[in-house]
């Protein structure tokens, strides 16, 4: 372990040193200054421009260090260097975020982080005041994920404005926040957030221990450190729920899951994250039940169809067009008469021209991505059907899968189902329904083998007896909130009542 | 946390032994007891399950005793010498099982989904899912069983329901010919091909309720009866005593002879098959695993992931080396009629009668 450098109390002597540390960084501000009212006391103050609020420095440092503090502190000049320290420690500054530091390493932490730091001559030891004010963009709506129904607050960059908008969620002192930094050079701050009732203390110790893991240079989002703490960082699956809705999260926080803040990261990380996790959206409980219990229906379905279906086509397109009915038949050999491509390479086309055409909408600005999207899709696909490049049933097919793939709520689970649809549609080229099933069967192996945080990724529609088939009410299938009485399996097994019908007694 | 405890719950187990055993009874069972005693088919089912019950309440009772595992087990009760040997009986019997099942297998993907496909190709492919699943341990796979049996089951029961109006009832009730031994031939047949209740034994050992097992078994023999029954008054009902008797594989005829209402599939073999596949593929996977457990504790040692592979490429030579299904129709039948099955029933007699004898002295740990 690197030893920490300690503060001298020569101020002189940590001025060089700090000079030296912060050399050629010139959004740095830092002035040597006497106070008191012989000006005998010699004050040193730093912080990076722009990061700090201002007023907060001028109100509650400067206008007492300069104007007030010369005034009224009589005497002051010629007491030891100890109470010299103290009084500017206790006496001339107007807050109570503030506390002390002894070494310069923790100075370096806490000026980069936006505080202010605060030498007095003739002491070893520094007052940092929390000045923090980053420039920041205000809140507004997730734009990944979008509700008709619910809040319309999203997580922003700012990791304390996140904290306070699960907080003012979740009025309960038992939410607890323990705070860590991560990242050598970026000393990123992660909260960790749980409810101390609820949440099983095994999974808040194994996120504490995994955050503690590894050691890398920074995170800069929360989607890097998401890879560091999964279970299996090499599976395309997601095994930590993100997401930019604070009401999602606080929601997750009542179920004993653990929310991970993440400073610089509009995007809260969700552990533990069973498949069935990202298959819920917020308006799936904001809205009357029958219809979402519908549309979570509807949803999974989508979910399959999304990964299945090219396979499927390809798959009884070039090995079994028997079990077709003629006339559907007919209609598929009609549409593709012409096509030189074989069945397969013709989807595969298709949905990689699908991709590309996804990427460039992503990457180009709002106004020409859409423009991208009328001209790939509408225009291109139409001249590509009219030169007999492609059949239009495979437009049809790719768009089928396109839609649905857009049904489900987590981009994450998106992204692993297209890397899925590949895999699936290669084995079923090149042996029909045989390789369709082999590459079902692999994926479920693969999700099989998952667990998020030592729960079991197909939960709750494998090991359901563990608690009951309980999770069931809030899977395929949502129930009414009447009758989902307790908490998911995640929560700690005494805390599993949510939900009590008082008209019943 | 749930994950990593190696125990399974008496749901999963069932799951597991129901697939496990009806795979392979769904294919050869029908055309067996027709053959043997015409439309008196039930009786041997009836009788062959009763003995199938009763010899999985003998296994249910032994690894009721099993702590760790069933090797350490036969050797504490029999002598290291005599559990090695028991061992080694199960070990080849599996890889018997399991190279007929692939045959077996191999032989219909042929006929009815991919025929011009050499069939080393279908093996291999089905030995390195099998093999890379079973490495994965006894709680994946009885997470993948819990999902893949709906997906099995719900369609066969789909197709016996829908054949039920193409049923001719006076073919299920019609006279039948046979004899007291041909009835107790049918029910040798029924007992020797869902012998695959023997994986029980490796299995129940890490039963997360161990005194559930006994219910298990009954319930699990019982699903297995009904479904053989059902699936064995459709073929007689469909294709009448005679019909069957020309077809290779019945139950490939029962699904192309089943429309489902509304046209939008012409031939149901082929998407039947494909529910087959996941069946196959469990009772491979089970096959290799068990194997796997067995040498692994045959010498107290060795990596799961490599011995599956091992076995994977052992049965995928074997296979290789027989080509044909027909060779091992005629090979497996004769080695489970007259030394497979009967070694076995009496190991397990003999454990049984030792169990008795030795009482509660017995420990495997």
């Amino acid at each position: 372990m690197v030893e920490k450098r300690m503060l001298s109390k020569d101020l002189d002597t940590n001025i060089a040193i700090i000079q030296e540390i912060f050399v050629d960084c010139q959004d740095l501000v830092c002035k040597k200054f006497p106070i008191g009212k012989d000006l005998s006391i010699q004050v040193y103050a730093l912080y990076f421009d722009v990061m700090v609020d201002r007023d907060a420095i001028e109100n509650t440092i400067i206008k007492n260090f300069i104007s007030e503090g010369r005034i009224i502190y009589e005497g002051v000049d010629a007491k030891s260097d100890s109470e010299k320290y103290n009084y500017v420690n206790s006496g001339a500054i107007a807050t109570i975020d503030k506390k002390e530091v002894e070494s310069i390493d923790e100075i370096i932490s806490a000026v980069t982080s936006g505080d202010t730091a605060i030498l007095v001559e003739g002491e070893a030891k520094c007052i940092i005041v929390a000045t923090k004010k980053f420039p920041t963009r205000g809140i507004s709506e997730p734009d990944n994920e979008v509700v008709v129904r619910g809040s319309k607050d999203g997580f922003t960059e700012i990791y304390r404005m996140n904290t306070v908008l699960i907080r003012r969620r979740i009025r309960d002192p038992r939410l607890k926040l323990k705070q860590f930094e991560v990242g050598v050079r970026s000393k990123t701050t992660v909260g960790i957030m749980y409810m101390k009732d609820l949440a099983r203390d095994s999974v808040v110790s194994e996120v504490e221990k995994n955050i503690k893991s590894f050691e890398i240079d920074a995170i800069l989002d929360s989607g890097m450190l998401e890879q560091l703490i999964e279970d299996k960082g090499y599976s395309p699956f997601p095994q930590v729920q993100a997401t930019q809705r604070p009401d999602k999260t606080a929601s997750a926080l009542l179920e004993g899951r653990v929310a991970l803040i993440v400073d610089n990261s509009p995007f809260a990380l969700i552990v533990p994250a069973t498949l069935n996790c990202f298959l819920q959206a917020s308006d799936d409980y904001y809205s009357r039940w029958g219809i979402m219990a519908l549309t979570r229906i509807i949803r999974y379905i989508a979910a399959v169809i999304a990964v299945l279906l090219p396979g499927i086509y390809v798959a009884v397109t070039t090995f079994h067009t028997a079990i077709l009915p003629t006339t559907l038949a007919l209609s598929f050999a009609t549409a593709r008469e012409g096509v030189p491509f074989p069945a397969a390479l013709e989807v595969l086309i298709m949905e990689v021209a699908f991709e590309l055409l996804r990427e460039a909408g992503i990457r180009l600005p709002g106004s020409i991505g859409s423009t991208i999207g009328i001209v790939g899709g509408l225009i291109v696909g139409q001249a590509a059907v009219t030169a007999n490049l492609v059949s239009p049933i495979i437009v049809i097919i790719v768009a089928l899968t396109a839609i649905c793939s857009f049904a489900i709520p987590n981009e994450e689970l998106t992204a692993a189902i297209r890397i899925t649809k590949f895999f699936i549609l290669i084995l079923s080229a090149f042996l029909g329904f045989y390789g369709f099933w082999l590459g079902v069967i692999a994926v479920l192996i693969h999700l099989s083998t998952l667990t998020s945080y030592g729960f079991p990724y197909l939960m709750p529609f494998i090991a359901g007896s563990i608690d009951n088939y309980n999770d069931l009410e809030d899977s395929l299938f949502r129930m009414p909130f009447r009758k989902m009485k307790k908490r998911p399996i995640f929560t700690k097994e005494n805390a599993r009542v949510r939900f009590r019908d008082k008209k019943k007694g | 946390m749930f994950s990593i405890n190696n125990k399974i719950s008496s749901r999963q187990i069932k799951m597991i032994s129901i697939i496990e055993v009806f795979s392979t009874a769904s294919l050869l069972l029908p055309k067996l007891v027709i053959e043997t005693t015409g439309t008196l088919g039930w009786a041997p089912i009836v009788i062959g399950s009763i003995g199938i019950l009763l010899y999985g309440l003998l296994i249910q009772k032994v690894t009721s005793k099993i702590e760790s595992g069933f090797v350490a087990f036969a050797r504490s009760l029999l002598g290291k010498f005599l559990g090695t040997i028991v061992a080694l009986v199960f070990i080849i019997k599996l890889i018997f099982a399991v190279v007929f099942v692939l045959s077996l297998f191999t032989k219909i993907i042929n006929i009815s989904l991919l025929p011009l496909t050499p069939s080393w190709v279908i093996i291999f492919c089905m030995l390195v899912v099998s093999s890379w699943c079973a490495c994965k341990g006894l709680e994946v796979r009885a997470r993948i069983t819990e999902i893949l049996f709906w997906i099995i089951i719900i369609p066969i029961v789909l197709i016996l329901l829908l054949a039920i109006p193409e049923l001719k009832l006076d073919e299920i009730v019609g006279k039948s010919d046979a004899g007291v031994i041909d009835v107790i031939k049918g029910s040798y047949f029924t007992f020797m091909i869902c012998s695959a209740i023997e994986l029980f034994l490796f299995t129940a050992p890490y039963a997360e309720k161990k005194k559930d097992n006994r219910k298990s078994i009954v319930r699990i023999v019982i699903t297995i009866a009904v479904l053989n029954i059902a699936l064995y008054l459709t073929t007689v009902g469909l294709f009448g005593v005679n019909g069957t008797l020309r077809l290779e594989i019945p139950t490939l005829n029962i699904m192309q002879n089943v429309k489902l209402p509304g046209s939008l599939i012409e031939r149901m073999d082929a998407l039947m098959i494909s529910f087959w596949i996941l069946s196959i593929f469990s009772v491979t996977n089970a096959y290799i695993f068990h194997l796997a457990t067995i040498t692994k504790e045959m010498f107290k040692n060795g990596k799961q992931e490599l011995i599956c592979g091992l076995y994977g490429i052992i049965i995928f030579g074997i296979t290789f080396f027989i080509k044909d299904y027909e060779s091992m129709n005629k090979l497996f039948p004769l080695y489970m009629s007259y030394f497979g099955m009967p070694i076995t029933v009496v190991i397990m007699i003999i454990i049984g009668i030792t169990l008795l004898i030795k009482g509660d002295k017995v420990c495997d740990k």
